[in-house]
């Protein structure tokens, strides 16, 4: 290209020569490593993350056509666990394998998976990442789980350790899983289920990959992470990249313009503008090569989600991660360039814009507030569909007002400090007074844009931590009973229930419940009282109703009719066996120590659960989305960061111009301190005034499904988390607006 | 007579301490109390630089800058400020008002940043904005036209009874009867207040009205008329 390296060149030369040129490089640079780092984010989790698809697939065991067509009269809709039962017990005798997939939780309440495997055939291929398949009584442990688990003896709970499974065999480095093949007659047979290999067609799997090896439980769907990387962290990246452009374009629009008029053709100018960027190109180019370098040579453990970036999955697709830095930062210097350009077409377009909302429309976000606030009396909280709308249109009545709400506060509470500080000649009041009544929208433009984004992130994690009617009963329940009731199940297992009872914690109350119908409760009469019911005479049953007291979990549990059970007077320790499933219940008056009781029982319900909360299982479908939500704070994080980065860029191009304006009389009345106090205000006013809006509203508006019962308890990391960005970022924009300003007076000449 | 300022040998380099440049060299100027006086050069000749010495932003090489017997060389930042704050007036080009106050607001800024309350700064104000001409006080300063905002900036340049007036370029981008309007009012400040006046123009009208004329070129400054008083 004719004259291209003097165009590159001369582009450089007048940056570095140009007033300003250290805050536009690291404006620039900012936004594109900011694009950069967005984008080798996304590919490497689309690489790392999405690759574990593959891998769950190649590990999910498949059926036999004649496994299904036995299952048919189940899958009908009306299932006969009789006829269920009946037909597994027949075709594992034949399957090549047969297995079962249990969850389990370490004594910190983390889950893990516990696969039961047995071979029944010779030449079949063993789990992926497993070397060989287990013999009875051994097990093979993921190494995240033999972490986790070590101080528990994790290693041993499950039989002998054979090793370790390899990554091949597992989703993501943090995946807690074990294999393990019980001793002969520790399962009943019915229990497990026939198999004929591990991956195949999808049309064959019995189960879905969430179903056997527990994906909900700290694994998140890898399209939902795509799509939260996608929309809060490459959108904001770009939005940083067109602010940098905005608040540099002044600048350059005057080369810009005289080489237009020296007659430089469109490429040239190109060329000049990219000699411009060069340095933070440069720079960034370097640091993403950094970042890319890190990701395939070290495990990478994500805040916050605890998420670890497999190295070695990278490793083989590194030249994709070096096509995603090179696209996020050519994408970004083009966003940055055009928005350039388009600014200089913009040049005559008036400074501020004098926001005329009508006065209706200040109360629009309040009104939209009241009415969410009514909902929990308005519409029933089961009618979800219609609660869902309700509260929707709120929440959008809320956003839709947030900016005028704004404009009216800056309005509102500038005219009002204008009044009180003018017959005061209050430099500082009056000046920072008049610019926002001057123009309201330099601080309510940016802080409704915080506010939107912080509310939409907030109203993400609303959404994922929303609860199941099974899953929000579960949890209502195991808090009403605060602690005081734990349950194990045990199939066949009255021996290991007696064993149970005789190493339960002295204070706790053990009852014994079947699954007959009506369920049978046997306890002794004290341990009857303890939740409520009488005790009947020894040998003779007596129907009882579970209205309140500590036993109205069971109907979550068991199948029970309208809540009516048979209590039995007798020592469980000493019952003979009448039931194949039957749950040992511990109940205390006070709440029980989880973790004692499961270290003391856990050996006697293997390989069935430990004593726990009852109806976690229903629950633990909303601890995991609760842990889904934590890809929300890390994103979110990341794209305030971001807003935080473009809104101070902007803040600091403003206190620059305000700065040179202020310097003379600064200098002359040697009492620049007002004129900084103005100038920082009106540079955090921004960022401050955002923050505690979208605070307020943002926790109003999750606590409002939060008290309906519809969600989880909020958690409060991204509120924190938000906070303390806005508190940082107002911090530095007040600091930076400052120092510009002093700056501005002690170099000011006439 | 006082001397409002003296400016003795003065000499003012540009650039760093290793690669500079002299661009003002032997300076002597002596501007009295009620006196009035105008410097005159092409754009580049160094003006805005003497000036910058005569407040004491910028170092000189060499000789002193005295402003009412205080040599500012030997005063700190602050004392320095002080004195800025209380003997200078001065007038930009451009005015250089802040538009977020009112025409009044502006006058009284620099009395209320020097300690005097409120009301007193508003009447000092209301007073040097009447003397300028200057009487509807209501219109907002962007609303102001060339000739207002440069009267604005003059009674603001006056409102704590400076020893001395700087000008500079006062009437630049100004049309002839605005000039002479702004350049009236200018020059009765001497002879009202008893302060001294320099002014930097490159304005043959403007200079015309002044006590004594110097012309500022190759950074040596030389009188080209005799005083008329």
């Amino acid at each position: 290209m004719k004259g291209a390296s003097a165009a590159v060149t001369l582009g450089l030369r007048s940056r570095r020569n140009s007033t300003g040129a250290l805050f536009a490089t690291l404006v620039e640079g900012a936004a594109l490593i900011a694009a950069a780092v967005a984008a080798i984010l996304l590919a490497g989790t689309h690489l790392a993350y999405e690759h574990r698809a593959d891998r769950d697939a190649a590990r999910l065991p498949t059926g036999s056509e004649e496994f299904f067509a036995a299952m048919e009269p189940a899958l009908d809709g009306s299932p006969d666990q009789r006829q269920l039962l009946e037909a597994r017990a027949r075709l594992s005798a034949g399957a090549p394998f047969v297995l079962q997939a249990r969850f389990a939780r370490l004594s910190d309440g983390l889950q893990h998976s516990v696969v039961l495997v047995v071979r029944q055939q010779d030449g079949v291929a063993p789990p992926p990442g497993l070397p060989r398949w287990p013999l009875p009584g051994e097990a093979f442990l993921s190494s995240q789980l033999l972490t986790d688990g070590a101080a528990e003896g994790i290693a041993t709970r499950y039989g002998k350790l054979a090793g370790t499974i390899a990554p091949e065999g597992l989703t993501s480095a943090n995946e807690r899983l074990a294999y393990v093949n019980p001793l002969p007659g520790s399962v009943p047979a019915g229990q497990m289920v026939p198999y004929q290999a591990f991956g195949g067609p999808s049309r064959h799997w019995w189960d879905d990959p969430v179903r056997v090896f527990g994906d909900s439980i700290g694994l998140t769907p890898a399209p939902y992470v795509l799509v939260l990387f996608l929309l809060l962290a490459v959108l904001p990246a770009g939005g940083l990249c067109l602010a940098a452009g905005r608040v540099t374009a002044p600048a350059r629009n005057r080369r810009l313009v005289t080489l237009r008029t020296l007659g430089a053709s469109p490429w040239q100018e190109r060329f000049v503008q990219f000699g411009e960027l060069l340095p933070a190109l440069v720079v960034t180019t370097v640091a993403s090569a950094g970042l890319v370098s890190c990701l395939v040579t070290t495990d990478i453990t994500l805040p916050i989600t605890g998420y670890i970036s497999s190295a070695e999955a990278l490793r083989a697709r590194w030249i994709w991660l070096v096509v995603a830095a090179l696209l996020g930062l050519t994408g970004g210097a083009l966003l940055v360039v055009g928005r350039r350009a388009r600014a200089a077409a913009d040049s005559t377009r008036p400074e501020s814009r004098d926001w005329k909302w009508p006065l209706w429309s200040a109360f629009l976000t309040p009104l939209g507030l009241v009415a969410a606030g009514r909902l929990p009396d308005l519409v029933d909280p089961s009618r979800r569909t219609t609660w869902y709308v309700s509260y929707l249109a709120c929440t959008l009545l809320v956003l839709l007002g947030t900016p005028m709400l704004l404009s009216w506060i800056v309005k509102g509470t500038a005219a009002i400090l204008e009044t009180w500080s003018a017959p005061r000649l209050s430099p500082s009041l009056l000046i920072t007074c008049r610019a926002l009544l001057r123009n309201p929208a330099a601080v309510a433009s940016p802080a409704a844009v915080i506010v939107l984004s912080a509310v939409i992130a907030f109203q993400g994690q609303f959404v994922t931590n929303t609860l199941g009617d099974r899953a929000r009963q579960a949890l209502a329940v195991s808090t009403a009973l605060e602690g005081r009731v734990a349950v194990a199940m045990y199939f066949d297992g009255v021996r290991g229930a007696q064993e149970a009872i005789r190493r339960t914690p002295k204070g706790v109350h053990v009852l014994l419940v079947s699954e007959s119908d009506p369920p049978e409760v046997m306890g002794t009469c004290e341990a009857l009282a303890s939740v409520g019911l009488t005790c009947p005479p020894s040998g003779q049953p007596q129907i009882a109703h579970l209205i309140g007291g500590d036993l109205q979990f069971l109907p979550l549990s068991i199948p029970i009719d309208q809540g009516t059970v048979e209590v039995l007077q007798g020592d469980p320790a000493a019952a003979a066996p009448r039931f194949t499933q039957q749950w040992l219940v511990f109940h205390s008056r006070t709440a029980i120590n989880t973790e004692a009781l499961q270290e003391a029982v856990v050996p006697t319900t293997w390989p069935n659960d430990g004593p726990d909360s009852p109806g976690y299982s229903y629950a633990g479908a909303g601890f995991a989305a609760a842990h889904e939500s934590t890809w929300i704070s890390l994103t979110a994080l990341f794209a305030l960061a971001l807003l935080a980065i473009a809104i101070g860029c902007g803040t600091y191009s403003a206190t620059l111009g305000l700065g040179k304006v202020l310097a003379p009389i600064g200098v002359l009345t040697a009492r620049p301190g007002p004129f900084v106090v103005a100038a920082a205000a009106l540079a955090a006013l921004p960022t401050a005034l955002g923050g505690v809006v979208a605070g307020l509203l943002g926790l109003r508006l999750t606590q409002i499904p939060v008290d309906a019962g519809i969600a989880l308890p909020y958690g409060g990391t991204l509120l924190a988390g938000f906070v303390g960005v806005c508190i940082v970022a107002a911090a530095i924009q007040c600091l930076a607006a400052a120092f510009v300003v002093r700056t501005a007076a002690w170099s000011w000449r006439p | 007579m006082t001397s409002a300022l003296v400016l003795t040998s003065v000499a003012v380099d540009v650039g760093t301490r290793r690669k500079h440049r002299r661009i003002l060299h032997n300076i002597d100027l002596v501007v009295d109390a009620g006196e009035s006086v105008a410097i005159m050069g092409a754009s580049g000749s160094g003006k805005s630089t003497l000036l910058a010495a005569c407040l004491g932003l910028i170092p000189v090489a060499h000789g002193t800058v005295t402003l009412r017997g205080t040599d500012l060389a030997s005063c700190s930042p602050a004392r320095l400020s002080a004195l800025r704050a209380r003997h200078i007036g001065m007038v930009f080009q451009s005015g250089e008002l802040l538009r977020e106050l009112t025409p009044l607001e502006n006058v009284a800024l620099p009395a209320v940043l020097n300690g005097v309350d409120a009301a007193t700064a508003r009447s000092r104000a209301a007073a040097r904005l009447a003397a300028v001409g200057l009487s509807d006080l209501g219109s907002p300063t962007d609303r102001l036209s060339g000739g207002e905002r440069q009267r604005v900036a003059l009674a603001r340049a006056l409102v704590n009874d400076p020893s001395l007036v700087l000008a500079d370029e006062p009437t630049g981008g100004l049309d002839s009867t605005t000039r002479d309007l702004v350049v009236a009012g200018l020059f009765a400040v001497p002879a009202a207040t008893s302060c001294g006046l320099l002014v930097a123009t490159h304005d043959k009208h403007v200079a015309a009205r002044a006590d004594r004329v110097f012309q500022l070129s190759d950074g040596k400054l030389r009188p080209l008329n005799v005083s008329r008083r």
